[in-house]
């Protein structure tokens, strides 16, 4: 065929092509997802809300394990309301303030816009010990208990554990005593401790709100250190202990009722946590704890030698690369680590979104601030946001101090109250100034009016 | 011979009219370029005139930026103190 049997061959084709993308172009339109609608997202990162079916419950303590099982839990997703924080959330999500804020570095803890999706990370690599009595580990601030009756079950619970200095004790001990509505027998260091910040304590704190063992006590092998409750519950997820182990109050009471005397605790530090778990093999990592910060080479070392050990096992590719990204992010977060896995966007992507509670369990309510009231003027900012931080600080005291912001010409005023007479106001003060450094001012009924 | 000086006349007369407007179109021609020089400064002035006022804008933005990076660093450090203080409210 030449050229121009070509031509007259095709030409009535070409013609017919032209009609037809004639006729796609004018009438088709419509009809053809060239362009989105207006109305239409193009691309949705995050779905909204009401965009997805929601969960409106997940386990959150209480999971089913098999023999050979090594993590459990789901990763979730709830969206704030205002006057939220990630402490709020937290707590009624069985989780600690590291567990929250590392899953979520760029929400401000105590003061998230609302609507911001919040990850919960309800996932959790069981630590490598015998699944008997009570597990510790140091690292991510959490505590697994595996009861012989029911068998096949864990519960996890967030706690707070010793500061730096005051190391919380590891190894292999059991709980020796209990007790409930403990008085604490508050120890020569710590008198020496509080005396040094110009405060002093009585040498025995009676039960009740005050107290910082909370409602139960259990004693360890470990001379002078205890599991127990706490008076400041939003304390837990950090390290602000003498080395005693405190849970939020509502855990305490389960763990107390269910565990017994001479029940084994081993207590471990495992920052990094491996588990098989359907087909994927997976990594947590977790900042070391200050005390092990020089290891933390010889943490990673072991940890890659191990990860070697099972790629040349099972005879799977590891992703390196997001090896060391994992370690760098240390959210806690575990992660799959083959290679092809999905990575953490993904995980956040794909994560339970949950209906968030019409309550948050415990979260601070600030009663009615009137003219006849007692009150304090913490402090007096120009950032509405700054006022509001410290607001919710205040409001997460134990036992709170109910505060609240109130716009005064041109600033915000944290005043904290009602208080039922001067000796409270004074008492409350003082606890203002000793924790946060602030000179505060007491005011007397009558002296406060806002705009 | 007589056509041959005719054509020669029609030849320069013509020959002048085209140099007269040839002249005229260079005198011309000149003005545009001396009007094309003086705008030319004036462009050349109003672009050094943009320029500094552009590096003025750019170290204005630059300065504000450095201040907004400040203010953000000052009230990350005031919240990261804040935190610290809470972080010791908890402990007993």
């Amino acid at each position: 065929m030449n050229m121009s049997d070509y031509n007259k061959s095709t030409s009535p084709f070409i013609q017919l092509l032209g009609v037809i993308l004639l006729s796609i172009l004018t009438s088709g339109c419509q009809h053809l997802k060239f362009f989105p609608d207006a109305t239409e997202n193009v691309a949705t990162p995050e779905l909204r809300p009401e965009a997805k079916t929601k969960a409106t419950t997940i386990e959150t303590h209480e999971f089913q394990i098999s023999d050979d099982q090594a993590m459990v839990g789901k990763i979730a997703a709830v969206y704030t309301r205002e006057n939220d924080t990630l402490s709020d959330i937290a707590r009624h999500f069985g989780l600690g303030y590291n567990d929250i804020s590392k899953a979520n570095p760029a929400i401000a803890p105590w003061t998230p816009a609302p609507d911001s999706r919040v990850l919960l990370p309800l996932q959790f690599i069981l630590p490598d010990a015998p699944h008997k009595g009570i597990i510790l580990n140091l690292a991510n601030m959490r505590l697994f208990y595996y009861p012989k009756q029911p068998p096949g079950k864990v519960f996890t619970y967030p706690v707070g554990i010793g500061r730096q200095g005051w190391s919380t004790p590891m190894g292999l001990t059991s709980i020796v005593a209990k007790k409930a509505n403990p008085t604490w027998v508050v120890p020569a260091s710590i008198h020496q401790e509080h005396a040094q910040k110009g405060d002093s304590l009585p040498s025995v704190v009676a039960a009740g709100p005050n107290n910082p063992l909370g409602l139960y006590a259990m004693r360890l092998g470990f001379p002078r250190y205890l599991i127990h409750g706490t008076n400041k519950p939003y304390g837990i997820g950090m390290q602000i202990s003498h080395g005693c182990v405190q849970l939020y109050p509502e855990d305490i009471e389960i763990l107390f009722k269910n565990a017994s005397l001479g029940m084994p605790v081993r207590i471990v530090h495992q920052p990094y946590l491996t588990a098989w778990h359907e087909d994927m093999l997976y990594l947590e990592a977790n900042e070391p704890l200050q005390k092990w910060t020089q290891d933390k080479g010889r943490l990673k070392k072991q940890l890659l030698k191990q990860l070697r050990q099972v790629s040349s096992k099972r005879n799977v590719a590891i992703d390196w690369e997001k090896v060391d990204s994992i370690i760098e992010r240390s959210d806690g977060i575990p992660t799959p680590i083959l290679k092809q896995s999905p990575d953490v966007t993904d995980i956040a992507a794909n994560a339970v979104q949950l209906e968030h509670p019409e309550k948050l369990y415990q979260q601070p309510v600030v009663g009615e601030l009137k003219d006849s009231d007692w009150s304090i003027l913490v402090a007096s900012f120009d950032s509405e946001l700054e006022a509001q931080e410290l607001t919710t600080m205040l409001n997460h005291q134990g036992p709170i101090i109910p505060a609240r912001k109130i716009k005064k010409n041109n600033a915000y005023q944290v005043i904290a109250g009602p208080f039922k007479n001067k000796k409270e106001v004074n008492a409350i003060a003082k606890r203002i100034r000793m924790d946060f450094e602030i000179d505060v001012e007491p005011l007397k009924p009558l002296s406060i009016s806002g705009n | 011979m007589k056509k041959v000086i005719k054509l020669s006349m029609i030849a320069l007369t013509f020959s002048l009219i085209a140099a007269c407007a040839t002249t005229s179109d260079v005198e011309d021609l000149q003005s545009q370029v001396n009007g094309l020089n003086t705008s030319v400064k004036e462009a050349s002035a109003n672009a050094a005139s943009a320029q500094t006022t552009a590096s003025d804008a750019a170290a204005k933005a630059e300065a504000a930026k450095a201040a907004a990076n400040e203010a953000a660093q000052l009230s990350e450090d005031a919240n990261a103190k804040l935190n610290k203080k809470f972080k010791r409210s908890m402990m007993k």
